[in-house]
């Protein structure tokens, strides 16, 4: 019992910060990624890399710190003149042609076959590096959205043309949300391969990137507390579930398939019912022209 | 040749028919819905249902299918998307996501997980040094009449005008007194019954199986991309577009073309090329490749 | 010897599945032969008068999930051993779990070589890829196929069986025209049929199960491919349209099938579920019964369970025929028999060690 806590501790921290990231994007500054799981994926794939060449560990760290950012500059770029959906739809796509690149070029990192890393063999210091990284996480978080930054950042969110009139440049902080955000998520990537010993392109679907979304949307976007308590609603939920199955006579595809239903409510009555301000915020959006 | 012709031509209309609904929904209420996709596999497990469990035949069935999964669109409409009209259209994304996985659970919990199949009778054609089956035929026929019958009932209608000009401008269309939300509920009648007409396409030439939105997602996507979102018409040559691209560029040897031995694209990239389209046509030209070469909006 | 029960106490096993997400007929064919032989064990007594209750946890075919459940299973519900379906990439990091914990792993489904890292932790039913695969390429290029191409699915068994035999059959002469490795789960496979018939092989080889094989078949025969097809394992491929595949598909299967003692378990099955049952049913089935028995040998503890499997299957003759395993516990030398697929039912042609 005490080992399955520990396990989900590490769990629920390395999706926490996941959801910190996303927002720090989405919260703070209004940036809406549906291709969340990529910095996640280059991070995890990092590692991988490095390991599929035989580099030392620390190669693999580095590049993930640094790939994540960089690659997050990359994508953010385009959005100076997007509309926020069309830029959605890009951040999706963008994710899986990463996903498909990893999947389909073997020499990269095994291709689908995967690659074997480097693992943190002792569950206890594999929760004790997550919890780090969630602090981490939380206290920059919190400073970014406490700062001036911050509070310009929401000016950003509810109105760039003020923002800019301000004489503030909002791209320009925007590029800096986004690069700490990146790099919070792909260092949380590098750790998730060192924990599971394995990187695959399966897990880095598209499916993924909503469960991150259900944790933030659940949690209250805007809310760094609030998006890990999402976190953690989520991955108890998913847990849970299991147990339940176990009490009932339901066959377990048929209570599997249920959970999952489960999660696809949650997310739809929350956005419905309780969305905490921040979906609601925003002015009526039928005359918004893209 | 032919076959690649024919090929991406069937490809083409089973994507087209599922986009134009998404297209559609979105020219007037501007987004662009996830659960689509999976309203088209209801159609599907609807047309299954009333075709194998209450012998209706197939024809029969499909149309029921369509009432079905157009009226199931609405009542959707009802419970979630009303509700959240005043949303941005990322949120009711993110929404549409969360009935698309509800959906999708739901149906895997009732009809299981494994694929089923329509156990249709064809014939096989050949056609010069194409080779086909009657069914493909049925299949790009019946998309061909179905996008007809969108076009008349868009261009020549008045329901199909009040449509038009929701989608050109909701509040001038409201003042000038057109039922908005009566509007909408037909919206989403028509959008569902045309997924439930390319769910049951799609099942009846190849399987059905409740996660085949997520397969299905990204190409769909990616032609109403092409097309310019909100285009209906775009939706249906960004599908042709796609077919096209992505079944010629893996039957092109290119290993010849340079003097070397056969060498051909793996047909797994297919998805890696409606993805990349569907990114480079965002970054590029985010009104798809139709605007300006007379795509108009419906 | 067995350590004597002290009350008949249900003794739990787990099964880690993909219930749900893609590729989920095999599996839970994988499940319902566990429970078959479950049934069998607990009619005859159980393990010393001790039932066998199993504890069954969806992966989704999703890392996350796997380890969720491998976790809940060998973390919380304390189970020794646990049966798995899944591929290389969700088996691999539920074997570091379990080789952690000290407990036991059986892979059903899994027939990646990184596997053999894992002695005394993970045991295979299923024999390696290059085993079958090397079986496979030889037989072609016997049968006087100058050239092939393969269509597997573009996962670690699809191309893992994919390189033994090209190897192989390139080794006895043979030429490789295409390698198509289809991405899992897609509606429809016209295109990649295509790039096959654009080739015109002598030959298709082939590996696949299920729903995607099914396809498979049926967007050849509509393209009209004539080149005869030789699957890995033909028992595990759904056929869509038995005229035509008749004396059109051949193929080299692990041993058993045409044991009386498989063939009723088949008909059970049959009878049970009202389908055609894949030889994932049989693999389950197989695990499940060398665990019982080796829970019986040696008590049931996993250091227990582990050291006594390998005495075990040296005299268990299993519905996927007789198990032998290296020192890694791996499944190497699986009888294999040469089938060829004619008027419905599969025909043995020949067999082989």
């Amino acid at each position: 019992m005490i080992d399955f806590a520990i396990y989900m501790t590490t769990i629920v921290c390395i999706w926490a910060v996941l959801a910190i990231s996303l927002n720090i994007q989405f919260g703070l500054t209004g940036l809406v990624n549906f291709g969340q799981i990529l910095p996640f994926a280059i991070g995890a794939y990092s590692a991988g890399i490095a390991s599929f060449h035989g580099l030392p560990i620390w190669v693999g760290v580095l590049a993930g710190l640094i790939m994540g950012p960089l690659i997050g500059f990359l994508v953010i770029f385009p959005t100076r003149r997007m509309a926020q959906d069309y830029w959605a739809l890009a951040s999706l796509g963008i994710a899986e042609m990463f996903r498909l690149t990893m999947l389909n070029f073997r020499g990269i990192a095994g291709g689908v076959e995967g690659t074997i890393v480097e693992r943190l063999s002792d569950p206890r210091v594999a929760m004790a590096v997550s919890v780090l990284a969630l602090v981490v996480s939380f206290i920059v978080a919190e400073r970014i959205s406490k700062a001036p930054l911050g509070r310009l950042l929401r000016v950003i969110r509810e109105d760039e043309t003020l923002a800019a009139t301000l004489g503030r440049n909002p791209f320009r902080f925007q590029v800096v949300a986004m690069a700490v955000a990146w790099a919070m998520a792909s260092a949380v990537g590098v750790l998730y391969a060192h924990i599971t010993g394995f990187v695959d392109h399966g897990s880095f679907m598209v499916i993924e990137t909503f469960i991150i979304w259900t944790a933030v949307i659940v949690g209250g976007p805007g809310r760094n507390l609030g998006v890990v308590v999402g976190a953690i609603i989520i991955q108890a939920m998913s847990v849970s579930t299991r147990f339940v199955a176990q009490w009932t006579d339901l066959p377990s595809d048929v209570v599997a398939n249920l959970r999952l239903a489960l999660v696809g409510l949650l997310l739809v009555v929350m956005i419905m019912y309780r969305p905490e301000g921040f979906l609601r915020e925003k002015k009526p959006n039928y005359d918004v022209k893209s | 040749m032919t076959q690649i012709f024919v090929n991406s031509i069937i490809y083409g209309s089973q994507i087209a028919i599922i986009a134009i609904g998404i297209s559609l929904t979105y020219s007037v209420l501007r987004f662009a819905n996830f659960a689509h996709i999976q309203y088209a596999v209801i159609g599907g497990y609807a047309t299954y249902v009333f075709h194998t469990a209450f012998s209706v035949p197939i024809v029969l069935a499909t149309a029921m299918s369509m009432v079905f999964t157009g009226a199931f669109a609405v009542l959707i409409d009802r419970i979630v998307f009303r509700t959240i009209r005043h949303v941005t259209p990322e949120g009711k994304m993110i929404a549409s996501w969360g009935v698309a996985l509800f959906l999708r659970s739901i149906l895997a919990a009732i009809f299981g997980g494994s694929a089923l199949f329509f156990e249709l009778d064809t014939t096989t054609i050949r056609v010069g040094g194409a080779i086909f089956t009657t069914l493909d035929v049925a299949v790009v026929l019946v998309t061909l009449c179905a996008m007809l019958a969108m076009h008349v009932l868009l261009r020549y209608s008045r329901v199909g005008v009040a449509l038009r000009a929701l989608a050109n401008n909701f509040e001038l269309a409201e003042v000038r007194g057109i039922p908005s939300e009566r509007m909408i509920l037909l919206l989403w009648f028509l959008s569902g019954a045309y997924a439930g007409l390319g769910g049951t396409l799609f099942a009846i030439e190849t399987q059905l199986k409740p996660n085949i939105d997520l397969l299905i997602l990204l190409p769909v996507f990616a032609a109403i991309t092409i097309g310019g979102l909100g285009n209906v018409y775009g939706a249906v040559v960004g599908a042709m577009i796609l077919s096209f691209a992505q079944n010629i560029l893996i039957s092109i040897d290119f290993g010849s073309l340079v003097g070397a031995m056969q060498w051909y694209v793996p047909s797994q990239f297919r998805d890696a090329v409606a993805v990349t389209a569907l990114v480079l046509v965002l970054l590029f030209r985010p009104q798809g490749l139709l605007k300006g070469l007379g795509g108009a909006k419906p | 010897m067995a350590a004597a029960p002290v009350a008949a106490e249900p003794i739990s096993v787990g099964v880690i599945a993909n219930l749900t997400g893609t590729d989920v007929r095999t599996s839970v064919n994988m499940t319902r032969g566990i429970e078959m032989a479950v049934a069998d064990i607990n009619e005859a007594g159980g393990i010393d008068g001790n039932p066998i209750t199993l504890i069954t946890e969806d992966s989704e075919y999703r890392l996350q999930e796997a380890m969720n459940a491998a976790n809940k299973l060998y973390g919380v519900d304390n189970v020794e051993v646990a049966i798995m379906f899944g591929g290389s990439s969700l088996m691999i990091p539920v074997a570091n779990l379990a080789q952690d914990k000290g407990r036991v792993l059986i892979n059903t489904s899994s027939s990646s070589s990184k596997l053999g890292d894992y002695p005394g932790t993970l045991f295979s039913v299923l024999p390696l890829d290059d085993i079958i695969g090397k079986k496979l390429g030889e037989w072609v290029a016997e049968r006087g196929h100058k050239s092939a191409a393969f269509v597997v699915p573009n996962n670690t068994f699809g191309t893992g069986l994919m390189n033994a035999a090209a190897d192989a059959f390139v080794a006895s002469g043979g030429e490789v025209l295409a390698q198509v490795a289809y991405t899992e789960g897609n509606p429809n496979y016209r295109a990649d049929m295509q790039t096959v018939a654009n080739v015109e092989p002598d030959a298709i080889i082939a590996a696949g199960y299920g729903d995607d094989s099914r396809t498979i078949f049926k967007n050849a025969q509509q393209l009209d491919i004539a080149a005869p097809w030789y699957g890995a394992y033909p028992t595990i491929f759904a056929i869509d349209d038995e005229e035509w595949m008749s004396e059109r598909f051949f193929g080299v299967d692990n041993g058993g099938a045409s044991l009386k003692s498989t063939m009723e378990l088949a008909e059970r099955y049959r009878a049970e579920y009202g389908e055609e049952p894949l030889s994932h049913v049989f693999y389950g089935y197989d695990a499940m019964q060398i665990v019982a028995k080796a829970m019986e040998l040696g008590g049931t503890s996993s250091s227990e369970i582990a050291a006594s499997l390998p005495e075990v299957v040296k005299s268990y003759e299993g519905a996927t025929g007789k198990i032998t395993w290296d020192d890694r516990g791996q499944r190497i030398d699986p009888p294999v028999e040469f089938v060829e697929f004619k008027d419905g039912a599969f025909h043995i042609l020949g067999t082989g060690e």
